[in-house]
């Protein structure tokens, strides 16, 4: 089958594309972009994923001041891998973090159904609503009528999301239990599935363009969109 | 399961079935399993089962009067030919001696006839055949829901009418629990699949027409018992049903959900209520809801109806473990395919065997001693020769000892009195001057290398001593034993 090929084709080349990062990339730039992969993967560091853009830069042998570089250079790796990779840096969270591609059907295996929903409502509180962090109490509340011993469910499904780094615990002053979304929790949903989400929301197709203005994910920099 | 209503329910269990008939019956079973036996080779091959299948409904439609009547097997064989446009390839009379030996048919002079045991026969082996072949044409998940379907038929078919036919309810609610288990698992799939509507609508369909059948034959139970002594098997079925009912229309609604979008006009504002109350919704595990849950969605996606779509699934951190030897990853293998785990209880460790202490004198302790030093000394030394010759005579003179132990070569003469010296240290022997002893102190005549330097040497004469010492020592390499039956 013509489909079958295509997903086979796929799979080769992030290899090949990976063979284009010398045309663009200096060393230095090289050996960032393997720093931040690694840096990014939940096994090597369990708290806190990708580096900061000081970091980043420090490994670029970059003035501190030079944010055109630091831009080009995202815009540079993003152009040369994003089929496949998409190295994102996160301003709001000051975290650079390289994310690989996941299509649909391997994607189901990766966290259950629950804590898909429970993502896209932290998702939607802090970047849509614009809010720093989401209280347990919120979760809770929000999902509470909905089926029997949820306190138990949200935490456990609030572990995957932490050991896949896509949110993290809050320090909030009062003590309080709260989780604040992070640079890989921002971008895990991929356009197509916000798209097809909404889309299911209001039993209507929808434009692309306006859903990804609705989720702020419109004029995002360094090229990262596309 | 109980007979229903009255408790003449023809079974062959029953304790009240007539122990003739009984018997009779069973030995209709006999005479078929007599003929696959005796047809072995007929019965090995699909198709030749195929064939001697078609055989017997050839010999079964002329019984039925459906065919004009069979002179022989010439004739049979000739029909075969006719109908089906080919020779058969089995051996025909061998097939009708074994049918006419179990009776299945007899055979006159004019006329082959089926008589009722074949008739009975082969009426199940071909509906036997028949419903292997219905089950086969159904996909994984429909199978079992018409096995399932085919159990309700069954049931009305022979309980219904007073005959058992096996416990048909059981065997018809487990076939649904399967199917059940089976779409929940392949629910996924079916989503992900463009063109599968008309496989959703079909297990929709058949889990419909099912409960409506488990319904009517559930309910002169729940009429004759109270609700809620239901028997536990009812009940279980009344909830399989519920749930496959639930999950198959829950798949077809969102299935047909999806399609429908696909028709509706494109809408620019978004409500975040609407939103939220998406998000929330699709936490709950509700199946039979229009809206697809986040793995559905997902399923959706791979659908591809947006080119690209299929591969935008979700973006996540590659995932690095510390990389593993291939050295870890051969030993961790060889291990897992050498693995035997203990059967058999461990068994108790054993105390090693430790020899009684013995006990000695100190003038036992200073004899081993001596012997052991002597033994030690034996190693570097090559005493042998001279302890051979002392051995046979008592006294010898020195320079003669020293000529035959060794030779008139003086580096084996040196070794030779070496020896010498080590006995007379090991307390073997003694040097001694003898004034009189001639034929002892007799230099040797033979041409030497060698000479003994010391004055009056010739006079020297070696004497064995320590007579029982030199006799273990000799004799031996330094077994202890030897030592010990000396004493």
């Amino acid at each position: 089958m013509s489909s079958e090929e295509l997903e086979g084709s796929y799979s080769n080349l992030p290899l090949a594309a990976m063979e284009r990062l010398t045309a663009v990339l200096s060393p230095d730039e090289e050996y960032a972009f393997v720093q931040i992969m690694f840096s990014s993967s939940a096994a090597v560091r369990s708290d806190s994923f990708g580096l900061s853009r000081r970091e980043v830069m420090k490994i670029l042998k970059l003035s501190p001041d030079d944010g055109q570089g630091f831009v080009s250079f995202l815009k540079r790796v993003n152009q040369a891998v994003s089929r496949y990779y998409r190295l994102v840096y996160d301003e709001r969270r000051d975290r650079a973090v390289v994310l690989i591609h996941v299509p649909a059907r391997q994607a189901r295996e990766l966290l259950p159904s629950e804590s898909l929903a429970l993502l896209m409502f932290i998702f939607y509180h802090q970047e849509v609503l614009r809010n720093d962090f989401t209280l347990f109490t919120q979760l809770l509340e929000a999902f509470g009528h909905e089926s029997l011993d949820v306190r138990r469910k949200i935490l456990a499904n609030l572990d995957t999301l932490i050991k896949l780094g896509a949110v993290s615990r809050y320090e909030h002053p009062s003590g309080e239990e709260a989780y604040a979304l992070t640079a890989i929790g921002a971008r895990l949903f991929s356009d197509s599935y916000l798209k097809r989400f909404t889309e299911f929301s209001h039993s209507q197709q929808l434009n692309m363009d306006d859903v990804l203005k609705f989720f702020k994910r419109y004029n995002l920099e360094a090229g990262e969109g596309m | 399961m109980e007979p229903p209503m009255d408790g003449n329910l023809i079974s062959i269990f029953g304790a009240d079935a007539p122990d003739h008939l009984r018997k009779e019956s069973l030995r209709d079973l006999v005479k078929l399993a007599g003929v696959l036996a005796e047809l072995r080779e007929h019965f090995e091959e699909p198709l030749k089962v195929l064939e001697t299948l078609k055989m017997l409904n050839l010999i079964q439609r002329e019984a039925l009067g459906l065919d004009e009547p069979l002179a022989d097997g010439d004739a049979l064989f000739y029909r075969f030919r006719n109908k089906y446009g080919y020779e058969p390839g089995i051996r025909l009379d061998r097939l009708l001696n074994v049918l006419q030996k179990y009776n299945w048919i007899s055979r006159g002079k004019r006329r082959l006839t089926m008589l009722d045991a074949g008739k009975r026969m082969t009426d199940t082996l071909i509906r036997l055949a028949n419903d292997s072949l219905a089950y086969y044409m159904q996909d994984d998940v429909a199978r079992s829901l018409f096995q399932a379907r085919r159990d309700a038929d069954l049931g009305e078919a022979y309980d219904d009418k007073g005959i058992s036919g096996g416990d048909r309810m059981a065997s018809m609610i487990r076939n649904t629990a399967d199917a059940v288990d089976e779409l929940k698992e392949r629910q996924l799939e079916l989503l992900a699949d463009r063109n599968a509507l008309p496989q959703i609508q079909i297990i929709a369909d058949l889990m419909q027409e099912l409960n409506d059948r488990m319904n009517e034959r559930l309910s002169p139970f729940e009429g004759v018992e109270e609700a809620d002594s239901l028997p536990p098997l009812l009940q279980q079925g009344r909830e399989i049903m519920r749930e496959g009912m639930e999950i198959s229309l829950g798949t077809l609604n969102k299935f047909l959900h999806f399609a429908r979008l696909q028709q509706t006009e494109i809408r620019t504002e978004i409500s975040p209520q609407a939103i939220r109350r998406y998000i929330i919704q699709s936490f709950d595990k509700a199946t039979d809801s229009e809206q697809p849950r986040g793995h559905e969605i997902l399923s959706f996606l791979e659908q591809d109806r947006v080119p690209g779509e299929r591969l935008d699934g979700m973006w996540v951190p590659v995932q690095f473990a510390s990389p593993v030897s291939n050295l870890q990853l051969a030993d961790t293998v060889r291990y897992l395919e050498g693995y035997v785990p203990k059967a058999e209880p461990i068994l108790e460790r054993l105390e090693p065997d430790y020899p009684k202490a013995e006990e000695w004198t100190e003038d036992e302790i200073g004899l081993h001693l001596a012997r052991m030093e002597w033994q030690l000394t034996k190693e570097r030394i090559r005493t042998d020769e001279v302890e051979r010759i002392l051995q046979k005579r008592e006294a010898v003179g020195l320079e003669k000892l020293v000529l035959e132990a060794g030779s008139e070569n003086w580096s084996d003469a040196l070794n030779a009195l070496l020896a010498v010296s080590a006995l007379v240290g090991g307390q073997q022997a003694a040097i001694e001057r003898e004034e009189g002893g001639a034929e002892h102190a007799q230099a040797p005549e033979t041409r030497t290398e060698w000479q003994l330097m010391n004055k009056g040497g010739e006079k020297n004469v070696v004497r064995r001593t320590g007579g029982q010492l030199q006799q273990s020592a000799a004799g031996s390499d330094g077994a202890p034993d030897g030592g010990a039956q000396s004493r």
